[in-house]
């Protein structure tokens, strides 16, 4: 196995090969702008103290997927707890437009803005399974992140899929 | 629109330019919060364990000071740092059995709930390894000293002590006192067990819907 660099090395490293990773999971579980920027820090941190333990026995891409993914579920519960008897509402159009890139069009950032607004509307779960195979990653690889077995992956990602597209078409419909 | 322009238009996203982490900010936020779970951390080992760890060594020298005499205070003495050694071992457990920050989804909901159940079993039974033992011992202590040290007093003299109102007074006093404290701990057990169930409840539901082979 090669020499793994320090931790501020592999930290700035993971930051940049990796920040698309945090980006979309940050925008799949935060609220609002604020709740975003909370999150932010919050995984940031959390891949910080990861570095420690790192040992490069499985794939930098694996391994942040998974310190964000816990740290996001986490994050989400202990946020719903404290706000079960607030009505808060998703800010979408705010988290979006924060982090919002010049090479979103018009036309993507609307659907990309469906598209999270549906993803809020799944279990935990479901918004990560869905998060990991819009980013394209294979069976093999969502099993080696959730620890669950390719077929129980496999039967995930049909509920996950088939409950976005309802929600996709609930959302066109109430557009149109 | 279809399965694939979303997945277009998602892999299309790229965070902003410039907005890489500040390195420094980071780990001056993450020393802060380390500090200060420490800190919270060694609170309550101290509040918990710590007592017990100054306590064994006096019960000892007491115990010692009295000789065979006092052999009662021994079991005092072991029953105080049998508590402390509960306290002791759990924290070194509860080390042992965490989970790394880069653990599976699946490990982590797991280590989370075997880590609630233990607390929720710890509590129900803190009766058990907490109060009696603490209880035991102090009662343990105090015959035992009484005796050694009022062993020699006069026929009669603890009937009258014990019929004297000051005195009865006294016993109430003593006996209603830590049953109040004792109520609000045990209300602020059960408070701590409902929500404690509430995460595993969770949980659950959680790795229940990772695990499920149906469609």
């Amino acid at each position: 196995m090669s020499q793994l660099p320090g931790r501020e090395s592999l930290f700035k490293k993971w930051n940049e090969e990796h920040r698309g990773i945090l980006l979309r999971v940050t925008r799949s579980f935060a609220r609002s702008v604020s709740e975003a920027r909370d999150l932010a820090h919050e995984l940031q941190l959390q891949l910080w103290k990861s570095t420690g333990s790192y040992k490069g026995a499985s794939q930098s891409s694996t391994w942040v997927y998974r310190v964000c993914l816990n740290t996001a579920i986490t994050w989400h519960r202990s946020v719903a707890r404290r706000e079960e008897k607030i009505d808060s509402s998703v800010d979408l159009k705010e988290i979006l437009a924060d982090g919002a890139s010049p090479a979103e069009t018009a036309a993507e950032h609307e659907v990309l803005e469906r598209l999270y607004s549906c993803i809020h509307e799944m279990r935990e779960i479901d918004r990560a399974l869905i998060l990991l195979l819009l980013d394209g990653l294979a069976y093999r690889e969502i099993a080696e992140i959730t620890g669950m077995s390719e077929n129980q992956v496999g039967v995930g990602l049909t509920r996950a899929r088939k409950r976005l597209a309802d929600l996709m078409k609930g959302v066109t419909h109430e557009l149109e | 629109m279809s399965w694939n322009d979303w997945e277009a238009a998602w892999r299309r996203q790229e965070p902003p330019v410039g907005a890489t982490a500040d390195v420094e900010s980071i780990k001056q936020s993450f020393e802060a919060k380390r500090r200060k779970f420490a800190r919270t951390v060694l609170m309550r080992n101290v509040a918990e364990g710590g007592t017990g760890i100054v306590l064994t060594p006096v019960m000892v020298l007491i115990t010692c000071h009295y000789g065979k005499e006092g052999w009662p205070l021994a079991i005092s003495t072991a029953l105080l740092f049998g508590v402390t050694c509960v306290f002791i071992v759990d924290l070194i457990r509860s080390v042992c059995r965490r989970v790394g920050p880069g653990a599976s989804m699946l490990a982590k909901i797991e280590a989370d709930i075997a880590e609630l159940r233990h607390q929720r079993s710890f509590i129900n039974t803190w009766w058990a390894w907490y109060l009696l033992p603490g209880v035991a011992a102090i009662g343990i202590s105090f015959v035992t000293l009484g005796r050694l040290n009022y062993g020699t007093a006069p026929p009669g003299y603890l009937t009258n002590l014990l019929t004297t109102p000051i005195t009865l007074a006294w016993i109430i006093v003593l006996i209603a006192v830590p049953s109040y404290f004792l109520h609000g701990v045990w209300r602020d057990l059960q408070k701590a067990i409902k929500n404690i169930q509430l995460r595993i409840d969770e949980l659950e539901a959680l790795r229940q819907y990772l695990l499920t082979d149906e469609g």
